[in-house]
């Protein structure tokens, strides 16, 4: 091919990237397009004609539940929606598959700690329609507050689950659950993880299935209802069910059992890292030395698989992140056929955090009783990188907030305890804010704080959360304070968006995922609704009024108080402005004036502010400046002026 | 079967998964090359460290396509990247673990000063001692300042990613050449003219060096 045919086919390959359809939503069986993990799970359940979606965000699952409201536009009969929180989304796709339909439900790992009530009993019914849950786990807690292995919380419900290493495998395998699913009238559980979701590769596109139009509830009351008579009847079927499962996941095309006769070592591993595993065999030509197992089907594990591999073998190394699931199932297994077996895992392979190459190149290694030499760089430098913590934006009202805080507190004499959330704002843990002093999960803010303040603790308390978290789990426990008198303050930082996860639309702001408008429900009448008496809704760049507003809410004595801080999130903001041409506001630094206090680095901390190293000076970045003016108000001197 | 590893590294907001997704898509065309990768993600990485990985495997002329591919894992191992774009050059010192004496590093020499610099007076290493412990490992080190010319030519820093991709293209490592990157520009995003220009402003930068 010379140069200019080259030229022409990549002309014609970027047309089909240019048409409008996404490749995700394309009809072309066999076509070979390059997606997200996330994407391409969502292309398996558009493959296996998924008709009713619910999710709530949560990094990093959420734009598998994105990716489906992208095809709804090619696909219209697919319902999809941000429900309020986990357990909401969980019933939603549920009551989809009493209609007869194909439903799913995303989470993050956490999220499914929130859905746990329905997940453990509805996994009795099990599934008429099909019903899989898109969960993905987040070893090392990239955006997390726990690395908690979802395969042990599946375990418990007795449902499936299953493990893709590689972005193909996560769109078919994704697909091919939601067959398993109906087939065996059992809910399944897909698990990614982080590396997975936000991994990218090469996907064949298959067979979209005709999208049930209508579905038709299933009178199958019993089914449905669990009283206790219901549920012992349930238990039982749910058990016969499973008993059937086991025997089917042995023959899972997913599982893949590599047997080399008269080895006397192996390696089993079960999800992302089998991808590491296969590079390692690869590379070191080991292929054919070692007996390997890849397992793709977690829970309940192919125990014939196991079994036929365990049993003439002396060494078993089992690979897997997080918590020992498979290698307890090993030791169980092979203590009926080969007692004698040496199975090694978490003793070599980390119990916390992820997998890497370097890891699994070293376990193995180990396992081997080989020496570890990794083309490594030993040489070791003096000098220390100091850390890049992500941090509030430019402009970010949260920040403008905790400022107010901050002040308030200094005003009031007092120590404020600031009980927190999930979101954005937990960055205010770190310097130079620290207004963070609690996170523990969603919603959690406000049922802590009730706790510290009937502890006979005498300062001031917070509830800090965001608006999403307050729909999400708020709401109950703020009706708790009201119900209890208990006196708290619940300041929801409003941004207009769940900003922390990619700027999803939530019952605040009047819009659902498919950009439709619906009914905005605003903060303040629920607290209204809940009989709380101070309820103030303030803009936290108005620094002064915010100062006040918060200083009113400690004086108040008689109950909770709400308070609203509201200013749309700034990237949104700057965005939307950039967008229609408006001018962004430009501030700069009088020199003159400035006496280098350092204020507002060292107590303000907008990263729009940088050192000249040259001149030894503090400058605004006018790249990074969204021109909120917050600044003008903080500096003490009076240096920083807007440019007219 | 040749594998070959690129990993890209910066702050948030630099765009770096951008970078790193052209990287990607430059490949959709080549029949014999496989490409995987991963990136950060997450609206909360702004000033956070950010990167892109992208992985080919590529099968050479007169060796059969091998359809279980040859890379699977989507994270470069230890000194294995053949090319490391640092779009800051603290984030390249942070991870100079993927380098050894086989990497080209694009450094590019702008710095951004992190918020534990500013606020808490951390020290920010000096970028010439920095590169001087790089040397120790490969001597294939190509200094840019993308953001300066950046700001030359467009008034912003908004070309930065691109800048730095035209320098990575110098490097005649990556598999597929300089009229392939014109065209994806061309066609994929907006403004291709300044695209175009800044691609070749960086391409011509380390070329100068190079010869």
């Amino acid at each position: 091919m010379n140069k200019h045919q080259k030229i022409s086919k990549i002309n014609k390959i970027i047309d089909v990237i240019n048409v409008v359809i996404p490749s995700f939503a394309l009809d072309s069986p066999g076509e070979k397009v390059f997606l997200l993990g996330n994407e391409a799970i969502a292309r398996g359940a558009l493959e296996a004609g998924v008709r009713v979606v619910a999710g709530y965000p949560g990094t990093p699952s959420t734009e598998i539940v994105e990716t489906i409201s992208k095809m709804v536009h090619y696909y219209p009969d697919i319902y999809v929606e941000w429900s309020i929180n986990e357990k909401v989304a969980f019933e939603t796709a549920f009551g989809g598959q009493m209609c007869g339909l194909r439903s799913a439900v995303s989470l993050k790992h956490v999220g499914l700690n929130v859905a746990a009530d329905p997940f453990l009993t509805a996994s009795y019914a099990g599934a008429k329609g099909g019903f899989v849950i898109l969960d993905a786990d987040d070893p090392n807690c990239y955006s997390s507050q726990n690395e908690q292995d979802n395969r042990l919380f599946a375990r418990h419900a007795l449902c499936p689950v299953f493990e893709p290493l590689n972005v193909n495998e996560a769109k078919e395998m994704t697909k091919f659950a939601f067959d398993f699913s109906e087939k065996f009238q059992t809910i399944v559980l897909l698990r990614s993880t982080t590396r997975l979701s936000h991994s990218r590769g090469d996907v064949i596109l298959g067979e979209i299935k005709p999208i049930k139009k209508r579905g038709a509830f299933d009178f199958n009351k019993e089914r449905w209802t669990f009283l206790p008579v219901n549920a012992r009847k349930y238990r039982k079927i749910m058990l016969e069910r499973f008993h059937k499962i086991e025997n089917a996941v042995n023959d899972i095309p997913f599982n893949n059992l590599h047997q080399i006769d008269g080895k006397e070592i192996g390696i089993i591993a079960s999800g992302l890292p089998n991808a590491y595993v296969i590079d390692y065999l690869k590379d070191n030509k080991l292929e054919d030395e070692i007996s390997y197992l890849k397992i793709a089907t977690s829970y309940p594990p192919p125990k014939k698989l196991i079994e036929q591999m365990i049993i003439d073998l002396k060494r078993v190394l089992v690979i897997e992140e997080l918590e020992p699931f498979i290698e307890d199932f090993v030791k169980i297994y092979a203590k009926e056929i080969n007692p004698s077996l040496e199975v090694v895992g978490k003793e070599i392979v980390p119990r916390n955090g992820e997998l890497n190459p370097q890891i699994i190149h070293s376990v193995i290694n180990k396992f081997l009783n080989k020496n570890d030499l990794i083309n490594n760089n030993n040489i070791k430098f003096d000098i220390m990188a100091p850390p890049r913590p992500p941090v509030l934006c430019p402009g970010c009202p949260h920040r403008a907030t905790f400022y107010a805080l901050k002040k308030a507190e200094k005003r009031s004499k007092s120590r404020f305890i600031y009980s927190s959330d999930i979101g954005c704002y937990t960055l205010g843990f770190y310097p130079p804010i620290e207004t963070i002093h609690t996170c523990l999960c969603m919603g959690g803010s406000i049922g802590m704080a009730n706790g510290i303040s009937k502890s006979g603790e005498t300062n001031p308390i917070f509830a800090i959360l965001g608006d999403s978290t307050f729909f999400h789990s708020g709401i109950p426990s703020l009706a708790n304070l009201v119900y209890n008198k208990s006196k708290v303050n619940v300041l929801v930082l409003d941004n207009l968006s769940t900003a922390m996860t990619g700027f999803q639309d939530h019952p605040g702001t009047g819009v659902r995922i498919t950009g439709e408008k619906t009914t905005r429900i605003l903060i303040e009448n629920i607290g209204k609704g809940l009989g709380v008496e101070f309820i103030r809704v303030f803009d936290p760049y108005d620094l002064k009024n915010s100062i006040n507003t918060l200083i009113e809410a400690i004086n108040y004595s008689n109950g909770p108080t709400l308070l609203i801080s509201r200013r749309q999130c700034s990237l949104l903001a700057t965005r939307i402005k950039k967008k229609s041409g408006e001018k962004i506001n430009i501030y700069k630094i009088d020199n003159e004036k400035c006496t280098g206090c350092r204020i507002c680095t060292s107590t303000f901390g907008c990263p729009a502010f940088s050192i000249n190293e040259e001149k030894n000076e503090i400058e605004i970045v006018e790249s990074m400046c969204s021109g909120c003016g917050v600044c003008v108000e903080i500096c003490p001197e009076k240096a920083i002026y807007k440019v007219e | 079967m040749k594998k070959l590893n690129v990993q890209v590294v910066g702050v948030g907001g630099q765009g770096a998964i951008l970078l790193g997704q052209i990287l990607k898509l430059a490949t959709l065309e080549h029949k014999n090359i496989d490409v995987v990768g991963t990136e950060t993600r997450g609206a909360s990485q702004r000033e956070g460290c950010v990167d892109a990985t992208i992985r080919y495997a590529i099968t050479e002329e007169g060796e059969e396509y091998d359809p279980r591919r040859g890379v699977h894992g989507v994270l470069i191992p230890t000194g294995e990247a053949d090319i490391l774009i640092a779009m800051e050059p603290l984030e390249a010192f942070r991870n100079l673990n993927y380098v050894s004496e086989k990497t080209n590093i694009i450094l590019n020499t702008y710095k951004i000063l992190p918020g534990t610099v500013i606020s808490e007076g951390l020290e920010y290493p000096e970028i010439d001692d920095m590169v001087e412990f790089m040397k120790q490992l490969t001597d294939k080190i190509f200094l840019i300042n993308a953001n300066e010319l950046s700001k030359e030519v467009f008034g912003d820093f908004l070309r930065v990613n691109v800048i730095l991709l035209g320098a990575a293209l110098a490097t005649e490592v990556l598999p597929f050449n300089y009229e392939e990157i014109e065209n994806i520009l061309r066609h994929k995003f907006k403004d291709p003219e300044k695209n175009l220009k800044a691609l070749k402003i960086g391409y011509d930068e380390i070329k100068k060096q190079i010869s």
